[in-house]
């Protein structure tokens, strides 16, 4: 330990020996001290002043139970007046002395720790906020054992005072309004909820502008240590959202300010409380908040109706995520609202709630499904009723008009809504439309969004109970399906007709591998072979009980069958000859035939898994015992058999000299409800009774989580070839996996999944309620690699193939032909890239990197003084920029020798671009301006202003023709090119917020900003399209017109001009449009998939 | 454009994972996650820039990624809140005085970012980074651990309680090293 250290631990020690003293023991120490050792006496000394000094001290409102009752003083202001008092304090009305203002001192007198905690946190809560809309915090303290906030004298009145004194018109109302939402939206973003708002709390300024006060029972979003006790009431009862009022401190955020928010808002509007809890007991009040609907705005006053009744609506919703996302979203749509612009919650927004509702509670869902279906209905009718009513009349043309453009914004609504829940309804939906009114960017916007979230290709519906069984024939052409109504259907396109009836139930139907016949099992020993050519229907005599399962041969020459008391027979000739099979004492739920058509096999509820000869006299030619539990699922060979019981355990055996001897167990500890084995047996899928679907590999006995449904699962399946696996679950979730276990969910079952099946046409599922689904696997995009887990930050198109860097800065490149190969590893985040002629450049931090990328050679490092912030290759592929936060731009050839040396920007380089000649050189930062370099002599040619923000991408069009350069004050701008002369500037585009993500084509620039929206332009600006996409763009490129982006939420999106938006659903990290015009795009889960033109 | 700028959030199951191996004693998995949350602290920061609001609350921008973080799908465990914040401090420390010290070399003038350290000042007092990063640094040769309990304080915001929590000391002993460094901060940017 050094001298200094140490002696600054005895300083230490000292300086916390003498806060405890009084000022006459201090004065004590400090003359000990002295007398050892002077310097460190008077260092001492000026610690202790220096720490009075100290301002906002933790502790140090800390109250002293011991200080006396007396007149209160603050030092520094004088105390003129008391504006109010209450239980816990006094505020008065004051001066400070320097600066001189008017203040307003809010000084605690209750001495109960709660208080105390509180007023402390609002002390350190106010300091915390600087916003016009917010009354400032100027000091803090203890005067005398009594702790004081010193804030800034709002002169104005309250806002309740304000509405019933001034009576202002509804538009001022909603003016100030807005800005109490601006002020709360600040405190949100610093993390503070306000949680006790009310219109007593906020004060309208003399000068029309409002302040919010008393953050008293503020909290900072997850600060543990502010955290109300459960059940601890805080807020005004009658301006309390649900969550607040079903006392649930967790669930309270910056949701439960908007719904706080909506109550200020009602009353604004309607001049009452949106609930009548006059004289009402507390209780009552909760019940009030948590179970009414308010009564519409527009059924108080006319004249509230529409947009303003919605945004209330919306704001007042009782779950947090059905209000706005936030106070600056509300304010927006008020003041979209004033400006007669349409909001974002219309009243069909309700639909989409009511919807929402159904789905999270399921038990009530009946009446809300009756509610919302209605409303569905009741918009095809009225659409139909208007077409008719076109024909007939042609009078009344304007309430024709209005009804037609009701009934198209609902359907529009719910087709909207049922985005979430089935995309494929949404479709439906979406064919009801008539095009007045509707805004077709709309309709294909929710068309490629019900596309892009894999929808189901086809639904069947006309079984009347549950679908126990859904087969494709081999073909693809047909679809067999065996329901709980008693029906055996075939499907051709959505047509169906009944091809057997059993009495009672239908168990399964399959179609035989020629799909000439169809096999089928019901209850009660039912079951028969259809012959579809020669309509006829031969009836399989010999089982007593349900036959509940059946299976062919590959070869389609045996047919067996079995039921669940342990009933199994064999069938060849078409039916017309039949055996029984020994063995099976319970039901039969695992059955299968060997792949060779040699054998097969069935496992039985009691553990027993039989294998037989196929023949005309079948024997058992293998028999082993699982355990004690069900078998579930089995696959077996002539020697080798495997199989999966309930209790989670997947047994092998393998035939040694004549007898089968286990050869592996793996059990997965938790008790299964469906298990399918691939084919060979190589590995074997299991579903949980937990939601859990496990993987395990018979090789290794490696078992692998693939992931998780919220509700036990009822059935899974593997495709022949591996490349899928499903599972269904009983709250109707549908999900397959790839090989590379990359996660799909199939939305639109409502009921429990009853049965999946995978085949190379895709993916069948049907459910409780008689619905069976069609997926297009197929049209997911296939993944080129997975990796680790990290997501892909990068991905560059390398000529024949694809460089991808994940998060942990490892290199990878993915060949055409499917080949990875690890270029390296950064071990750092990689930051910027450059790609050169036969090299990659990396930069993460201050270390630049230089990769050959064939994976050859030797990697070259440099670590530079300060942290590099962007690179750019030259376009002969020789030389790189690199740019640091330092500002000095250099340029570096391949040999890595320094060729020239550019001053860059002074307040540090975020961006630069060579120009297609290599000649010029662009560069920007934070300092608003974009500057171009000579870059033979290193000397800058110009400095264009224009940004107002900092500017992170800069870069020229192909011809070299115009510079352009994306800020963060969302403005996207270009400068024509000349020689070394830099034109006027044009706006390609203005986004609200910054721009994200910036691409540069011949033809075409486009930009996607923070505020959801992609602009394109030609480079002259004269023509401008733009998309909204919704969400927070994630990465653009383009290929040659056409524009590709990635957006938050899960899409990407194709968007040729003049065409619709076209959309994928893949979570794209990074992307890059190859060669051969595929997009490669880089995913959060650590793949790069290829994605076709 | 420049290439490959770094423009997303942080995938919170990459953070969780390094804060486990940190949990489990691997030193390498600060190294690795400092340069992670700085850049997503620089993100952060770059949108209250661009806000136009041009005050920089370390608080603030540490809560906020924090947030971000405990909100996502993988949320950050209790048990590795410590960790977080830890590392979370002294990436913040170093885009404080990144940004200062860029600032430094323009102008001085209205366009400067503000800071404010409402432990050290009055709340609203306009600090000198590049100061206190000197001072903090000569602390830190002096107590490594009072300059912990400042970055903690003041640059994340968290209390007493939770600093003893995360540097795993009473809070007896974090809050008189506080007021120790607090006392011995002051002074020495008064000089």
């Amino acid at each position: 330990m050094s001298d200094a250290s140490e002696r600054h631990e005895r300083m230490t020690e000292l300086f916390g020996r003498a806060l405890a003293l009084d000022a006459p023991a201090r004065a004590a120490l400090l003359d000990e001290v002295r007398a050892g050792d002077r310097a460190l006496a008077d260092e001492l000394a000026s610690l202790l002043a220096a720490d009075e000094g100290a301002f906002l001290r933790t502790g140090a409102l800390a109250p002293d139970p011991a200080a006396p009752a007396r007149a209160i003083e603050v030092p520094g202001f004088r105390i003129e007046r008391v504006l109010g008092e209450g239980g816990m304090g006094i505020v008065f009305a004051g001066q400070q002395l320097a600066p001189r203002r008017e203040v307003a001192i809010k000084v605690l007198r209750a001495r109960h720790p709660v208080v105390m905690a509180r007023f402390t946190a609002e002390a350190e809560i106010m300091a915390r906020l600087d916003h016009p809309g917010i009354a400032r915090v100027y000091a803090a303290g203890d005067a005398g054992g009594a702790p004081y906030l010193v804030m800034e004298l709002v002169a104005g009145v309250t806002l309740d005072e304000h509405v019933r004194g001034e009576r202002p018109p509804l538009r001022e109302k909603l003016r100030v309004f807005a800005l109490v939402c601006d002020a709360i939206h600040h405190a949100h973003v610093k993390g503070v909820v306000h949680r006790d708002l009310k219109p007593s709390n906020v004060m309208v300024r003399d000068d029309g502008r409002v302040a919010v006060l008393d953050f008293g029972i503020a909290r900072l979003l997850g600060d543990d240590s502010q955290r109300t006790a459960a059940g601890d009431l805080i807020g005004t009862p009658v301006y309390m959202s649900p969550e607040q009022a079903r006392l649930r401190p967790d669930e309270v955020d910056t949701r439960s300010d908007v719904y706080t928010l909506g109550v200020i808002l009602y009353e604004l509007c309607a001049g009452r409380l949106p609930y009548d809890v006059r004289d009402k007991p507390l209780p009552a009040i909760a019940r009030a908040i948590c179970d009414d609907e308010p009564a519409p705005l527009g059924a108080i006053d006319r004249a509230l109706r529409g947009d303003l009744d919605a945004i209330a609506r919306r704001a007042l919703a009782k779950a947090p995520a059905d209000r706005y996302p936030s106070a600056a979203a509300l304010a927006d749509d008020v003041r979209r609202f004033l400006d007669g612009r349409s909001v974002s919650a219309r009243s069909p927004t309700w639909i989409e709630q009511v919807a929402r509702s159904a789905r999270r509670h399921p038990g009530a869902a009946a009446a809300i499904a009756a509610a919302v279906l209605g409303v569905a209905a009741a918009a095809i009718t009225i659409t139909s009723l208007w077409l008719d009513a076109r024909a007939a009349r042609e009078s009344a043309v304007a309430s024709r008009d209005a009804l037609e453009l009701r009934a198209n914004e609902l359907t529009l609504a719910r087709a909207q809504a049922l985005l979430a829940r089935d995309p494929a309804m949404a479709l439906d939906a979406l064919a009801t439309l008539t095009p007045r009114g509707v805004d077709p960017w709309q309709v294909a916007l929710i068309a490629a969004h019900a596309h892009g979230l894999g929808g189901a290709t086809r639904v069947l519906r006309a079984h009347r109970a549950e679908v126990r069984w859904a087969e494709r024939a081999r073909d693809g052409a047909m679809i067999v399906t065996a329901s709980y109504d008693g029906d055996v259907r075939a499907w051709t396109g959505d047509e169906s007709h009944v091809g057997w009836h059993a009495d009672g139930r239908a168990h399964v139907a399959r179609p035989s591998p020629d799909g000439a016949l169809i096999a089928i099992g019901g209850d009660h020993g039912q079951a028969a072979i259809v012959d579809l050519a020669r309509g006829e229907t031969r009836a399989l005599a010999g089982h007593a009980h349900d036959v509940e399962r059946l299976v062919w041969s590959p070869d389609g020459r045996w047919l067996v069958t079995a039921d669940d008391h342990g009933g199994a027979r064999l069938w060849w000739e078409r039916g017309a000859r039949g055996a029984a099979l020994e063995g099976p004492t319970a039901s039969v739920q695992a059955l299968g035939a060997c792949e060779d058509d040699r054998c097969a096999y069935g496992g039985d509820d009691h553990g027993d898994i039989y294998v037989w000869s196929l023949a005309e006299a079948p024997a058992v030619i293998a028999h082993v015992h699982a355990g004690d539990s069900a078998v579930l699922g089995a696959w077996a060979s002539e020697d080798a058999i495997a199989a999966a019981t309930e209790d989670g355990t997947v047994t092998t055996w393998k035939k040694i000299g004549g007898t089968f001897a286990i050869d592996r167990v793996v059990t997965i500890g938790a008790p299964i409800h469906d298990a399918a084995f691939a084919r060979g047996g190589a590995s074997a899928l299991l579903g949980r009774v937990d939601g859990g679907v496990v993987r395990v590999r018979m090789d290794d006995g490696h078992a692998l989580e693939l992931g998780r449904l919220a509700n036990l699962v009822r059935t899974v399946a593997i495709a022949p070839d591996g490349a899928w696996m499903a599972a269904g679950s009983d709250g109707g979730e549908v999900v397959a996996w790839n090989r590379n276990g990359r996660r799909v969910d199939l939305r639109g079952h409502t009921a429990r999944v009853r049965h999946v099946v995978i085949d190379r046409d895709g993916l069948l599922s049907s459910d409780g309620d008689g619905v069976v689904r069609a997926w297009d696997l197929a049209a997911i995009p296939p993944s080129v690699w997975t990796g680790r887990d990290a997501p892909i930050d990068h991905v560059i198109a390398a000529g024949d193939r694809e460089l991808a860097i994940d998060t942990g800065g490892e290199i990878r490149a993915l060949a055409a032909d499917g080949g990875v190969r690890l270029i390296g590893a950064a071990g750092h985040r990689v930051h910027a890239t450059a790609l050169l002629a036969h090299r990659l450049c990396t930069a993460s931090g201050a270390t630049l990197a230089e990769w050959p990328i064939d994976g050859s050679g030797e990697r070259h490092a440099i670590t530079l003084a300060t942290a590099i912030t962007a690179l750019a290759a030259s376009p002969d592929g020789a030389r790189v920029a690199v740019a640091t936060g330092g500002g000095p731009i250099t340029i570096v050839d391949e040999g890595g020798a320094i060729v020239a040396e550019l001053a860059g920007d002074d307040g540090g380089t975020d961006a630069v671009a060579f120009a297609p000649g290599g000649a010029l050189l662009a560069s920007a930062g934070e300092d608003r301006v974009v500057r171009v370099w000579r870059v033979a002599d290193g000397r800058e040619l110009a400095q264009l202003p224009g940004p107002k923000g900092d500017t992170h991408d800069v870069g020229f069009t192909p011809d070299g023709a115009w510079l352009i350069a994306a800020s963060d004050d969302g403005v996207v701008r270009a400068w024509p090119v000349r020689g070394e002369a830099i034109g006027a500037p044009r706006t390609l585009a203005e986004h609200r917020g910054a721009v994200i993500a910036l691409a540069i084509g011949a033809g075409a620039i486009v930009s996607a900003g923070r505020d959801g929206r992609i602009v394109r332009a030609s480079p002259d600006g004269a023509s401008r399209d733009e998309r909204a996409i919704g969400t927070t763009p994630v990465a653009v490129a383009l290929d040659g017109d056409v524009a590709i982006v990635a957006d938050g939420g899960g899409a990407l999106w194709r968007w040729a001009p003049g065409a619709a938006f076209h959309a994928v659903p893949i979570d794209a990290t990074a992307l890059a449009v190859t060669r051969d015009h595929h997009v490669a795009v880089g995913l959060r889960d650590g793949e790069v998939v290829r994605v076709a033109p | 454009m420049s290439p490959g700028r770094d423009s997303r959030s942080v995938h919170p199951g990459e953070i969780s994972a390094l804060l486990a191996q940190m949990r489990d004693g691997d030193p390498s998995a600060r190294e690795a996650m400092l340069p992670i949350v700085y850049g997503d602290l620089e993100a952060i920061a770059r949108g209250y820039v661009r806000g136009g609001d041009p005050s920089l609350e370390p608080q603030g921008l540490v809560h906020e990624l924090y947030l971000r973080l405990a909100q996502a799908p993988a949320p950050i465990e209790a048990r590795d809140r410590k960790h977080f914040f830890a590392v979370a401090a002294l990436a913040m420390r170093q885009i404080l005085t990144d940004r200062a010290r860029k600032r430094g070399s323009q102008k001085r003038g209205g366009d400067a970012v503000r800071v404010t350290l409402s432990e050290l000042g009055d709340g609203r007092q306009l600090v000198d980074l590049i100061a206190i990063e000197d001072a903090l640094r000569r602390l830190e040769e002096l107590s490594p651990r009072q300059a912990r309990i400042v970055e903690l304080r003041c640059l994340v915001g968290l209390t007493v309680e939770e600093t003893a929590e995360v540097l795993g000391l009473s809070e007896r002993t974090v809050h008189a090293e506080w007021r120790m460094a607090r006392a011995w901060l002051s002074r020495a940017l008064a000089e």
